[in-house]
């Protein structure tokens, strides 16, 4: 609705009747009030499905660029001597804008983690063009990863770091960890990670992108790159009355409640701000892993080279939304068992895909969990 | 609404002591909608939605394929006659563009390595010389050269040392 013209015109065309109405009903208070009441809904439905929310405000300046790919470090809030050492890189899924993570002023884990005393650092992928098609897994991890990296130690100073992944930003992450071990990743932190797809019946991604009912190659002989407007199809789709409708309702329900509509429309202006896939990731996401699961299999190739979970060392953090319905936890419990790492755990908190990080809850229970994670591995 | 919902309900209650009309249907509502949602995501994640889906967008690949064929041939031929470049050209160049600022980075990266290496380097030349030069110095002192030539290139040691030095610093 947001980008349909012919609602917006009929919004404002009510506004108008409205007032006319108001007007007209001056000598009526108590049915003036409530077309009043009904004419600020209006305006305010009108502004959240018409506009953009303010987001991402934490103040961050950008420090390295590569093709479309930006390397961010947030000004730190905390005294030199009193920050952790460690510096965090954060890195977010391919097709959708990292945003997320610093969704709004008082909601935002970047925010928080700032003001817990991290330096903190995000990549931002950017948006694919038609000439990034061929963009694999491969560029992104051994490319642009350790460019970004070598960048952030040298502003950091640090010889070592963490590192966040977040759902396809956790595939990349343990590719890389697996791939580079020696790079001074002290401590990696995985979201909602998509690594196990063996248990197809569970995963209706799996389903829908299967041999038999998706074509990958003519797909991507359409549009070179996967389009985002598909990815945001195939992402509401999984919970259709949730996203279409209900959705929707609650805001109309709670257009009086500025708490709700403000949350309401920063997610909304997420949401919308989709992002395409670069092609060449985009048939190794579905051929590699959701068609043949050749990470945990132990068969995958990048480069050549074959990514051997074993290798990854780094003090490891998985956290698994329970009521993900975008990666079930069966695609995230099993990586414990695969790696090297001496020092690692897995944490179960309640919520969704990305209500986990960015929903109401967040604040209280995974980020205070994460810090408390990390901030004694960050010494 | 919310406003309108208490209106209702003090009406209700004053006049003829129903409940809210307004809150019963929202609750119908809700209960509908959470039945529907359970039934669609079922629906959603079943084999046959699966192979419609596919179908739909195989029809459309396949519908669309030829007319996307023929409207990217006669661009083709109009940029060629206007002798402009085509899309693939300009991929082209930003794929080179790409690997140029790979290079680019890969090259600064090296110099910051190098100015680090050598910002390192100075201080300890500096210290280094120190010693050289009073080791220069006595050995200049115990030579069978007339002591003028050896005073004299002990001093011309001791003024190349400080300029050496600034030199270090100056980088």
């Amino acid at each position: 609705m947001a980008c349909d013209p012919y609602s917006v015109t009929q919004f404002a065309a009510m506004q108008d009747k409205l007032q006319n109405v108001s007007g007209v009903l001056a000598t009526h208070p108590t049915d003036a009030t409530q077309f009043t009441a009904m004419q600020e809904k209006l305006q305010t439905l009108n502004k959240v499905l018409t506009t953009k929310a303010p987001i991402a405000q934490s103040p961050k300046e950008l420090i390295w660029t590569l093709n479309k790919a930006k390397l961010y470090r947030y000004i730190p809030v905390v005294a030199k001597e009193k920050m952790h050492p460690v510096p965090l890189l954060l890195v977010f899924a391919l097709m959708n804008r990292p945003y997320i993570l610093d969704l709004r002023p008082g909601h935002s884990f970047v925010e928080f983690m700032v003001n817990q005393g991290y330096d903190v650092y995000l990549l931002d992928w950017g948006l694919p063009g038609i000439e990034d098609k061929n963009l694999k897994f491969d560029d992104y991890t051994l490319d642009y990863m350790p460019r970004a990296i070598r960048k952030l130690k040298e502003v950091s100073g640090a010889s070592e770091f963490s590192l966040l992944g977040w759902c396809i930003g956790a595939i990349l992450s343990t590719i890389y960890a697996s791939m580079r071990p020696d790079d001074g990743l002290r401590n990696l932190i995985l979201l909602t990670a998509p690594l196990d797809f063996s248990k197809k019946e569970l995963i209706t991604f799996g389903r829908w992108t299967d041999e038999r009912y998706f074509d990958l190659d003519k797909v991507l002989a359409a549009f070179g790159n996967m389009p985002g407007e598909m990815i945001d199809y195939g992402a509401k789709a999984l919970k259709p009355v949730e996203n279409y409708i209900c959705n929707y309702l609650r805001l109309w329900d709670n257009l009086d409640n500025p708490q709700v509509v403000q949350a309401w429309h920063a997610m909304n202006t997420w949401v919308t701000d989709g992002v395409s896939l670069a092609g060449g990731a985009f048939r190794q996401l579905i051929d590699d892993l959701y068609r043949n699961d050749r990470l945990m299999q132990g068969t995958m190739m990048i480069r050549g080279e074959r990514v051997n979970l074993s290798h990854l060392r780094a003090q490891l953090l998985t956290v698994i939304a329970e009521q993900d319905h975008i990666v079930p936890s069966c695609q995230s419990e099993t990586v414990i068992a695969k790696v090297g790492s001496t020092d690692k755990t897995e944490m179960r908190i309640p919520g969704g895909h990305i209500g986990v990080m960015a929903g109401s809850g967040a604040s209280k229970h995974t980020w205070p969990q994460i810090d408390g994670w990390l901030a004694p591995r960050s010494a | 609404m919310s406003s309108t919902q208490a209106t209702v309900g003090e009406v209700g209650k004053g006049s003829i002591g129903t409940t809210d009309a307004f809150k019963q249907w929202h609750d119908m509502r809700d209960v509908y909608m959470k039945s529907w949602a359970k039934v669609m995501g079922e629906a959603v994640n079943s084999d046959d939605y699966a192979k419609a889906n596919g179908t739909i967008l195989e029809s459309f690949l396949t519908v669309s394929a030829p007319f996307r064929d023929a409207q990217q041939k006669a661009m083709l031929g109009a940029l060629e006659q206007l002798n402009m470049p085509s899309r693939a050209d300009f991929v082209s160049l930003a794929e080179r563009l790409a690997n140029m600022e790979m290079l680019l980075d890969d090259i600064y990266a090296k110099l910051s390595q190098i100015q680090t290496l050598a910002t390192n380097v100075a201080p300890r030349t500096t210290q280094e010389a120190k010693p050289e030069a009073e080791s220069q110095q006595s050995a200049s002192a115990s030579s069978t050269r007339p002591m003028a030539e050896a005073n004299a290139e002990a001093k011309s040691q001791d003024r190349k040392t400080p300029a050496k030095t600034n030199k270090n610093r100056a980088r």
